[in-house]
């Protein structure tokens, strides 16, 4: 398959002193009108796993998209913490998808979805343990090497705890960045979320996070229910996912590209536009 | 066995299953939201199913489809990270689900959305240059397979049924009565959309011809020069083949 990019297609940059960079990832819903439109963002963020395949609907649109903005590449099907064997020919394709749109950050998810060669098609949690922490340093490296390019790590949100966990999720994180080099995917949405859920104060997790270690923030919305909050990217961010997040621009820097997530009740775009400026003004506020 | 292996393992086993084994690696305070994954699971699947089979749903009913969903999910799980590259043998498990069995053409009208679906992410057209074939050389033909071809054989209207659903002129289809009328229809890649042709039985068995030797150019030269063109004019008539 042919490169996607022309002399035109944009390459993402950071300019020191520059407000926010929020962006929000691409969803099926809003395909023509954004192709109509052509909103001013700085990104757009893809769902890796939508544009494996050579052809169809997908791979028409981010060939428009690609001309005009840079593009985030953020997958769902690694199953990274996987005791299975890494399945070869979707890195495969996920590098050929990289040849062909040239992404700035390739992402995926801290945590496991098959075993036995049955795929869950969720982000199902790891026990944090020295065996796990070994296991996810061995399968970076190697996807990277297949890659070709820096896999940036999303920490995930999730419901239980192990028994047999040896770190604090903040401290596994942190012997992952430092031991591996990857830098993370910062999910300030999940942060909060297993703070209410396993009773942290969430400024601890920030503090443990390295500075020059977060590559791309997420954030999203949240479900109360009962005494814990379902991570369900399906409302508006709460306002103490935004304010993690304005501390977390100040630790990790003020132009770190942010992805605002929005998968289920997805508004229109207008409706999305106008989220995406209540945050901005909430962050330069 | 690696700590990890056995949770993942119990975890999995969890999933399609009632054991709740898993429950004793689990903090006890938490204990009560492991079923959040369970219901993950079985909602992420119904889901995928619906966004492929939409009509089936329809005709089903949203519980109905969500309990036949539920059975299917939980036997026959995903071998694919992909979600979107599910869902395969769901026709055939509709068909041998014993409610099922009184709507004969489920089975037919669900592979028909399911090819619709795979129509639309299917890899890029191939290619086939005539120009070796004796009689065909003047030309200098050469053609495209259409994207994401798939061909379907039914003793119902199958297209006729889809689209009468699709378009929603149909809502009560418990006592809806279905001649047998035998199709035979086409599903393809046009413009980056699925779409389906009916057509004749000899243009089939051609196409049918065309994708069991993987369009093999001396395969082809078979049917004589004449005869092939002939075939692959209706085709490009019907939008199935195009010329490059």
């Amino acid at each position: 398959m042919e490169n996607l990019l022309n002399p035109r297609s944009p390459k993402f940059e950071k300019c020191e002193g520059q407000s926010p960079l929020l962006g929000f990832g691409l969803r099926r819903s809003h395909y023509d009108e954004v192709l109509q439109s052509r909103p001013g963002l700085p990104f757009f963020e893809l769902i890796t796993d939508n544009y494996l395949s050579a052809g169809g609907e997908d791979q028409e649109v981010l060939t428009r998209v690609r001309k005009d903005y840079p593009i985030f590449l953020h997958g769902v099907g690694l199953s990274l913490g996987s005791t299975d064997p890494l399945n070869e020919l979707y890195l495969k394709n996920v590098r050929d998808l990289i040849d062909r749109c040239e992404p700035t950050f390739v992402s995926d998810h801290i945590s496991w979805g098959s075993v036995g060669g049955r795929y869950f098609h969720d982000l199902l949690p790891l026990p944090f343990t020295m065996e796990v922490l070994q296991r996810l340093l061995e399968r970076t490296a190697r996807i990277q090497e297949i890659l070709g390019q820096e896999l940036v790590l999303e920490n995930v949100s999730s419901y239980v705890r192990f028994k047999e966990d040896e770190f604090t999720e903040w401290g596994f994180l942190r012997e992952l960045v430092q031991r591996s080099g990857c830098r993370l995917l910062l999910d300030v949405n999940n942060v909060f979320v297993n703070s209410v859920n396993f009773s942290f104060d969430p400024k601890v997790f920030l503090e443990a996070i390295p500075e020059n270690s977060v590559a791309q923030i997420h954030i999203a919305g949240a479900k109360k229910v009962e005494n814990f909050y379902l991570d369900d990217h399906g409302s508006a961010p709460s306002d103490a996912a935004i304010a993690l997040l304005t501390l977390a621009l100040t630790r990790f820097g003020r132009t770190t590209p942010v992805i605002l997530e929005w998968d289920n009740n997805i508004p229109s775009l207008p409706e999305l536009l106008a989220e995406r400026e209540r945050i901005l003004s909430c962050l330069n506020a | 066995m690696p700590k990890c292996l056995e949770l993942q393992n119990l975890f999995a086993e969890y999933l399609v299953s009632k054991s709740e084994r898993i429950a004793d690696k689990i903090e006890d305070q938490y204990r009560n939201r492991l079923s959040i994954y369970k219901n993950n699971f079985l909602l992420n699947g119904e889901e995928t199913l619906a966004q492929i089979f939409p009509v089936v749903r329809m005709l089903f009913g949203v519980s109905r489809f969500f309990e036949v969903s539920k059975n299917y999910v939980e036997s026959l799980p995903a071998t694919l990270p992909n979600r979107e590259e599910w869902g395969d043998e769901f026709p055939a498990f509709l068909a041998e689900s014993l409610a099922q069995r009184q709507i004969g053409y489920v089975f037919d009208l669900a592979q028909l959305e399911l090819y619709l679906f795979q129509a639309v992410r299917a890899r890029a057209a191939r290619p086939m240059k005539l120009s070796d074939l004796e009689g065909a050389s003047a030309a200098n033909p050469h053609f495209d397979l259409i994207p994401g071809l798939a061909l379907l054989k039914s003793e119902f209207p199958v297209d006729e049924l889809y689209e009468s659903h699709v378009s929603g002129r149909i809502h009560e289809v418990e006592n809806f009565e279905v001649k047998p009328e035998p199709r035979r229809l086409v599903i393809f890649q046009k413009d980056g959309s699925a779409v389906y042709v009916a057509i004749e039985n000899d243009t089939f068995e051609f196409i049918q011809f065309l994708r069991a030797h993987g369009w093999n150019e001396t395969e082809l030269a078979k049917f004589g020069a004449d005869n092939l063109i002939r075939h692959l004019r209706r085709c490009l008539d019907l939008g199935i083949i195009t010329h490059g």
